[in-house]
């Protein structure tokens, strides 16, 4: 399932953590030979790009600075075996942590026995190993011990640099039942001390899964493990979606009539409550990034058209007012735009509009991008706007678009119905469901196009993921 | 990756900054973003760097699901306090309400199946099939006035989710229209399930044109 580290060149040094200071190698449209110029040529055009970028963001859309990881060497990584004086079952706490880090996309998980160090140590690798390490090109490594203390089991963690020796420690304590989410949160804080960003590796994913004929709402692991039931209504519960704050749930259901209706689900205290019950269908909940309101799409005016209601329920105030079909709201991260799905111009195509409903404006066209954009979903980081298009044998795919219309590309390809994109927290990967090994399972896949992982199995058909806030 | 001059490099750190400068003007930071989608007590953890023995506890921060692992990142130290993890896995389930769940179960018992209606692919328009098949039901509804009629809208898998709803919707909407064409006084009432709840799931016409229906019952007979 998940990807081996990559080779690494000998003597690479990452540009953040060698004594010297280096520029990362970021990809320049002139030839190198053209650095010899003098600076101010450069810094020229330095300015006109970033004011050209400036220049869009004045405008009506919003324009985010695409992060392109590619631009950005990985970190070379080494994690040795963790000691480990409990047997934990299924995969290892080291193999975890290499999957999360692996996952992160920021780091290059290096095979340490390619190099011809052991990867076995005993609660520590010696300074020859650590030093071998170093001149390998792997400026920083990681080991650490998974102890049992009493009933409890005590990880601790250590990150160190071959510049400077070690960095510091952590540990952790808890039940035998939470060594992944300790080493989760290992992985999350290692990605923190690089990037200052929230890491994804104790994020989880709420979806709908078939079990007797009716649907359910689950929740699992970002990665798959410890899937937990949380409804069982014995009904149609549908599109979940998760507060920013990760505490609440909203979701579609057909438990309490023949209209589906918006509930909310308290994950702390097991409280559940109506949220939109309008006459007709009220459908596709998105929480607003603040967590202060939540859009959705109800038909009790005749037609499908979008609202925002305030997370206590109270006040609603509508967005869209058009004879066409308008639903599947999703969030710019900045709260100030929504894109959304609309068939007024006769096809459904991605449109975006102010928060407020006015600006209303098409982002997809038919001539241009089909005749079947569905399922919108805004990247928390701004840069794509992820969708669900129909390709030329007219199977669903996922299709990414930037939210100034001018870049675009299919994300995945193959066979079966690929739908219901939702982001991660650091909008580098989309998880979703597909049915192209028959059954419908939930997948993620890095916005590349790679790291293509199954997450769930089991069941008669698992979908509608919704990604957590880190 | 060769080295580049002294001269060169301070250059290029310096324009640099110049971009960065430029980018902060512009307004698209997605520190700011970040930092304004904090839920109540939810801090971005500690220092990107060491601190000397950080707090220990799993971030005991007022509002936040402070038991679990998604608690605030303390960052790594020479001497690490302990951190007490929880799980991430949210504590409660939604309890069901058995009472709700048997009415439910007895009332779709109690219905009675009128008709399905079918429909071609991303049309709600009716066939004259659908039309006859519609016609034949309405003596039913006329020997029983009150009884409430169900129309319930659907759709094959082939579109997208959310869409579909839609569609079901439309479906089950020109039902009622035609009926109420044909002089029906009944109450009735429509929904869709989309494509969520088909009465077959392969993945070929055979069984697509049996999913794109109305169908319709009725309940409260006499």
């Amino acid at each position: 399932m998940a990807r081996r580290g990559q080779p690494l060149q000998k003597g690479a040094h990452h540009p953040l953590h060698s004594k010297e200071q280096r520029v990362p190698e970021a990809p320049l449209p002139y030839p190198r030979s053209a650095v010899r110029r003098p600076i101010v040529l450069l810094a020229l055009w330095l300015a006109l790009a970033g004011s050209a970028v400036f220049a869009v963001a004045t405008g009506a859309v919003e324009v985010f600075i695409d992060a392109t990881r590619g631009a950005i060497q990985k970190i070379p990584i080494a994690v040795y075996n963790f000691k480990s004086g409990v047997s934990v079952p299924g995969q290892s706490p080291t193999d975890a942590l290499k999957a999360d880090l692996r996952r992160s996309l920021l780091f290059d998980v290096a095979d340490l026995e390619r190099f011809g160090i052991k990867a076995e140590v005993n609660s520590q690798p010696g300074p020859e190993a650590l030093q071998k390490a170093g001149e390998a090109g792997l400026p920083v490594q990681v080991w650490g011990t998974v102890l049992r203390r009493g009933s409890e089991i005590v990880v601790e963690g250590t990150l160190f640099e071959s510049s400077r020796g070690e960095v510091g420690r952590k540990r952790y304590v808890g039940s035998p039942e939470v060594v992944r989410h300790m080493v989760h949160r290992l992985a999350d804080e290692i990605v923190f001390h690089y990037t200052g960003e929230q890491g994804i590796a104790r994020t989880q994913i709420a979806y709908v899964s078939e079990r007797d004929g009716a649907k359910e709402i689950f929740v699992m692991d970002y990665d798959g493990y410890n899937r937990r039931r949380l409804t069982f209504d014995a009904s149609l519960n549908l599109a979940p979606a998760w507060s920013p704050d990760r505490r609440h749930l909203a979701f579609v259901t057909y438990r309490k009539g023949d209209d589906p209706r918006i509930e909310e689900f308290d994950l702390l205290t097991g409280a559940r409550r109506t949220l939109v019950a309008f006459r007709g269908l009220n459908i596709t909940p998105e929480w607003s990034p603040s967590g202060e309101e939540l859009a959705f799409a109800t038909t009790k005016d005749g037609n499908s058209e979008i609202y925002k209601v305030d997370k206590n329920g109270k006040r609603f105030e509508r967005l869209t007012d058009h004879w066409g079909s308008d639903l599947s709201p999703t969030w710019s991260p900045t709260g100030r735009e929504l894109a959304f799905i609309s068939d007024r111009g006769g096809t459904p195509q991605v449109y975006l509009m102010s928060a407020d409903g006015t600006n209303v404006r098409p982002l997809t066209y038919r001539d241009q991008h089909g005749s079947y954009n569905t399922a919108a979903a805004w990247s928390p980081k701004g840069d794509w706007i992820a969708y669900v298009c129909r390709d030329e044998r007219r199977i669903l795919k996922l299709c990414l678009i930037s939210p100034d219309g001018q870049q675009g590309r299919q994300l995945t390809t193959g066979s079966g119905n690929d739908e219901s994109p939702s982001w991660s927290a650091d909008g580098r990967h989309i998880a979703f469901s597909s049915t192209r090994n028959e059954r419908r399972d939930i997948y993620m896949i890095n916005t590349d196009g790679t790291g293509l992982e199954r997450l769930t199995t089991g069941g008669t058909s698992n979908e509608d993921p919704a990604w957590s806030g880190p | 990756m060769r080295s580049l001059t002294g001269q060169t490099r301070c250059g290029l750190v310096a324009a640099m900054f110049a971009l960065v400068g430029i980018l902060a003007v512009g307004g698209c930071s997605k520190k700011n973003v970040m930092s304004s989608t904090e839920g109540a007590g939810r801090a971005q953890g500690g220092a990107a760097g060491t601190t000397e023995g950080g707090p220990g506890g799993s971030g005991g921060f007022g509002g936040s699901m402070g038991e679990s692992g998604s608690a605030p990142l303390q960052g790594f130290s020479k001497s690490p306090a302990e951190e007490a993890v929880k799980s991430q896995t949210p504590p409660m389930v939604a309890k069901a309400d058995q009472g709700e769940i048997a009415a439910r179960q007895a009332r779709e018992a109690a219905q009675r199946k009128l008709a399905d209606i079918y429909f071609a692919f991303d049309k709600w328009a009716l066939s004259s099939e659908g039309m006859k098949n519609l016609a034949q039901s309405v003596e039913v509804l006329r020997q029983n006035p009150t009884a409430k009629v169900l129309i319930e809208g659907h759709c094959d898998e082939r579109g997208s989710r959310e869409y579909n709803m839609v569609l079901g919707e439309k479906r089950a909407q020109e039902t009622r229209r035609y009926l109420e064409s044909l002089g029906v006084k009944n109450p009735v009432t429509v929904t869709s399930y989309g494509k969520e709840r088909p009465v077959c799931t392969e993945s070929e016409e055979s069984c697509y044109w049996r999913n794109r229906r109305a169908h319709l019952v009725l309940e409260g007979e006499k």
